[in-house]
């Protein structure tokens, strides 16, 4: 049963998704239940292992696929709505697109599904293959483009549009490192803009780079999401480095939970009294401290840990 | 703008294949045996004048040539040449231009622009409509030109075909589509277009067969519901409730002057004499089953099961999860 509540009051939320559940036919739970706020003009990161449901989420959004349950908005309009398309640039995972079009038409003939007037059409269409480094491939067919080719070609057509909006799903996929580092100066471009940019990928390095906020998406749920200050901020652990080697102290160092390294004591975890502690140990010994380093989490890191892979990071700011 | 751009597409699309050529191809090369046919004096004249075959009716001029050509028209070149192969052709063609516009990949994106469902299903359909119509714009044309240049007349009325032949195409096509957006596979959504063509082909051959003779009525006239066998019933049923691709040449045949099917392959045309009881039979039922029955109930009740297959398939790719 579709159950689409119409909230149409305006809000600050460019994506404001509350309790979307999805069921496929088989009783399979794609999605169960999931809230994310996406603020405008910032750039917004979906991730998740395969099978997440992270696709699905953006379907929704796209109405490409309907939601078994779901309230929300979409640039302040309810989740479903078409019209509100012509303000969103789509680029869905494995595109494929007509071969037998060359670059140009296949801008004109989305860009006219888009409702962009003709005139804009055939102004814009060459100016974001010149942006994408593709000026000189604009009348030669797709089907002779490389991969890399094809993904820049799918990121002008989601921009044919000028969108307010821009929903990516894996974008830099197929894209070698210019190519990456093209895609992110444009992403960062539109965010000065004041575009909102919703990615959903499996590089995480790369969302790291550019994403204000990201939510973590694991079994239809959101298991974590905030900026990726607030998801990295815990150490794994600190590490005091001695003036000594620190091989005498082992044992004593292993009762208050340290564990030795040559002239460096590890500390797991973030519990900066267990540190204290080590540190009064060593002044007590006599030790001369040189350093003590809290090792940051990457969000590669936080992700592991998330999917039950990793240290234990602490859930401040998870969602559910 | 949204649907026309849909339409523009499938004809780049139908442009890209090798098979649209072909087809074009073969259409002139039908065309150009077509206008080997000519009359003299004599009679009848093949080959551009290589072959004579002597008929006293079949003259330069006379009402029964322009018969003849009229059948030639409507049975062979409409009625089997493009009512046969080239539908079989355009059924090859098109196939798979809904599931690959289906496919993974390919929809989300259309359906990620602010333009309904209902829309893109029509567009798309229609799309597939004009690869057909493209062709039949194209041999109509040019055997319509072939027919002034050979007879000298104008054979306006036909021009209808270049409207019946879509139509014969599109009572199929409606269940390509259904099956397509079904199944999103051209090969299944082809075979069972095919299977149901030959469902089409059963129920008018049973009708043909069960429903207008009986030992009472050796001579064959349609039988009353009550009067019919089991069998009778079904065919009954199976040929007024599936489309009527059969009429579609009758019904050119009969808007151009043509004598009934039967009679035209008896006869040739030349003087539409019934030589035996088996054939005069035949006529009869002809004369029944397609001529005595309104164009407008053909189409009509051929259109009321295509718009009932259409509805099914948008609705189906209208709810449907991609």
């Amino acid at each position: 049963m579709v159950e689409v509540v119409d909230v149409t009051e305006m809000t600050n939320w460019a994506v404001d998704l509350i309790g979307v559940r999805k069921t496929y036919s088989g009783g399979i739970d794609a999605l169960r239940g999931v809230n994310i706020q996406v603020g405008r003009g910032e750039i917004f990161g979906l991730l998740g292992p395969n099978g997440a449901g992270k696709t699905t989420l953006v379907k929704i959004m796209m109405t490409a696929v309907r939601p078994s349950a779901a309230m929300g908005t979409v640039l302040g309009r309810p989740l479903g709505n078409r019209r509100k398309l012509a303000l969103i640039g789509y680029l869905p995972e494995a595109h494929r697109f007509p071969g037998y079009l060359t670059g140009l038409q296949l801008l004109d003939y989305y860009g006219t599904l888009a409702n962009v007037p003709r005139s804009i059409r055939k102004a814009r269409a060459p100016e974001l293959l010149d942006r994408l480094g593709m000026g000189e491939w604009g009348d030669v067919r797709i089907r002779k483009y490389s991969k890399g080719m094809l993904q820049r070609l799918g990121l002008a057509q989601a921009m044919m549009n000028d969108p307010d909006l821009i929903v990516l799903d894996e974008p830099t996929d197929g894209l070698d490192p210019m190519g990456r580092r093209d895609t992110r100066e444009l992403l960062l471009e539109y965010k000065r803009r004041g575009k909102t940019v919703f990615i959903n990928s499996h590089l995480l390095s790369e969302l790291e780079m550019v994403c204000d906020r990201v939510s973590i998406l694991v079994g239809g749920l959101v298991a974590r999401q905030g900026t990726i200050q607030e998801l990295t901020e815990h150490s794994i652990e600190y590490r005091i480095k001695a003036a000594e080697d620190l091989a005498g102290h082992t044992a004593a160092l292993a009762k208050i939970g340290g564990e030795v390294r040559g002239q460096t004591v590890a500390v797991s975890g973030h519990d900066a009294e267990q540190v204290n502690r080590m540190i009064d140990y060593l002044r007590g010994a006599g030790i001369l401290i040189e350093s003590v380093i809290p090792k940051r989490f990457s969000l590669e890191e936080v992700f592991v840990d998330t999917l039950g892979g990793g240290k234990g990071i602490p859930r401040k700011h998870q969602a559910e | 703008m949204q649907m026309l751009a849909l339409i523009n597409d499938a004809i780049r699309e139908s442009r890209d294949k090798k098979l649209f050529w072909a087809m074009l191809v073969v259409s002139t090369i039908a065309a150009g045996a077509f206008a080997c046919i000519g009359f003299d004096e004599n009679g009848l004249s093949l080959a551009f004048g290589l072959v004579k075959v002597p008929d006293a009716n079949l003259t330069a001029g006379s009402p029964a040539a322009q018969q003849f050509m009229a059948g030639i028209v409507s049975y062979v070149l409409v009625g089997t040449y493009i009512g046969w192969i080239g539908v079989l052709a355009f059924l090859v063609a098109t196939a798979g231009m809904l599931p690959s516009f289906m496919a993974d990949g390919a929809i989300e994106v259309v359906l990620g622009k602010p333009i309904s469902r209902i829309r893109v299903f029509v567009g798309r359909y229609l799309g597939g409509l004009t690869f057909v119509g493209l062709q039949a714009i194209y041999f109509v044309l040019l055997t319509f030109l072939v027919l002034r240049f050979r007879m000298g007349v104008w054979f306006w009325e036909y021009l209808w075909a270049i409207v019946l032949l879509p139509l014969l195409f599109s009572y199929l096509y409606c269940v390509t589509v259904l099956v397509g957006v079904w199944s999103r596979n051209g090969l299944v959504s082809l075979t069972c277009t095919l299977l149901f063509w030959l469902c089409i082909a059963g129920g008018t051959t049973m009708e043909r067969t069960f429903g207008y003779t009986d030992e009472l009525r050796p001579q064959g006239s349609e039988l009353a519901w009550a009067e019919r066998s089991q069998i009778g019933k079904v065919s009954f049923v199976l040929y007024n409730v599936f489309p009527k691709t059969d009429d579609v040449s009758v019904l050119l045949g009969r808007e151009m002057g043509a004598a009934t099917p039967t009679a035209f392959v008896e006869g040739l045309g030349t003087s539409g004499e019934i030589r035996d009881e088996e054939t005069a039979r035949l006529a009869t039922v002809d004369h029944e089953l397609t001529t005595a029955k309104s164009s407008l109930y053909s189409i009509g009740s051929s259109l009321v099961f295509e718009a009932v297959v259409l509805s099914l398939a948008c609705w189906f790719f209208v709810r449907k999860d991609f």
